[in-house]
């Protein structure tokens, strides 16, 4: 689960090797990719289930399962930044969201609104983890 | 926004220490859960993390 939901962030990649910052991060690649919609887990779900079978992993479809959503909870957690995220992907390219936090990365860390739900995340996973 | 990444780091100490709390408090939770295997799990997304606040940094200077 901990690398599907990390899986979505690899289209970070051009954001991280361009030359030049476009005016409104909202514009950049990172987020508006294939990787960034639901429809890709549910695409790779069976088909991560049927390799791990076929190389003799045993709960197998625990494993498929847990990255997929990860990975799907990665896309819609983030649908409540400003720039939303292509939900209905491929039905439609536009993106969704309730669109209540800040999307760029320093607004974000500095956003007060953001450590309160951040440290209210933090207590759940501290919870979840110790029992 | 042009920000001084040093004197806002000294200015918020506060805010930066609950952030880097809950970081570290979690790593060392999901480390006393699946041990090494951590590795496996964070070793993909430090590079480009890495490369994300280096560049984060340049471009505060900048703005």
């Amino acid at each position: 689960m901990l690398i599907g939901s990390g899986f979505p962030n690899f289209d970070v990649f051009p954001t991280l090797l361009r030359k030049k910052t476009p005016k409104n991060p909202i514009n950049e690649t990172h987020a508006s990719t294939i990787l960034h919609t639901i429809f890709l887990y549910l695409v790779i779900l069976p088909f991560l289930y049927l390799g791990l079978s076929a190389i003799g992993w045993s709960n197998s479809w625990n494993i498929a399962m847990s990255f997929s959503l990860g990975g799907i909870i990665h896309v819609l957690t983030e649908s409540f930044d400003e720039k939303g995220r292509r939900l209905l992907y491929p039905l439609s390219k536009k993106f969704y969201g309730i669109r209540v936090l800040p999307y760029d990365f320093w607004t974000y860390l500095t956003d007060k609104k953001v450590l309160a739900l951040e440290g209210g995340l933090f207590i759940v996973a501290v919870l979840l983890l110790i029992f | 926004m042009r920000v001084k990444l040093r004197k806002w780091m000294r200015e918020n100490a506060g805010y930066v220490a609950i952030w880097i709390f809950m970081g570290l408090t979690l790593l060392a939770l999901v480390i006393r859960e699946i041990g090494i295997y951590t590795l496996v799990v964070i070793a993909p997304f430090l590079p480009p993390f890495i490369i994300a606040m280096i560049k984060m940094a340049k471009e505060l200077r900048k703005r």
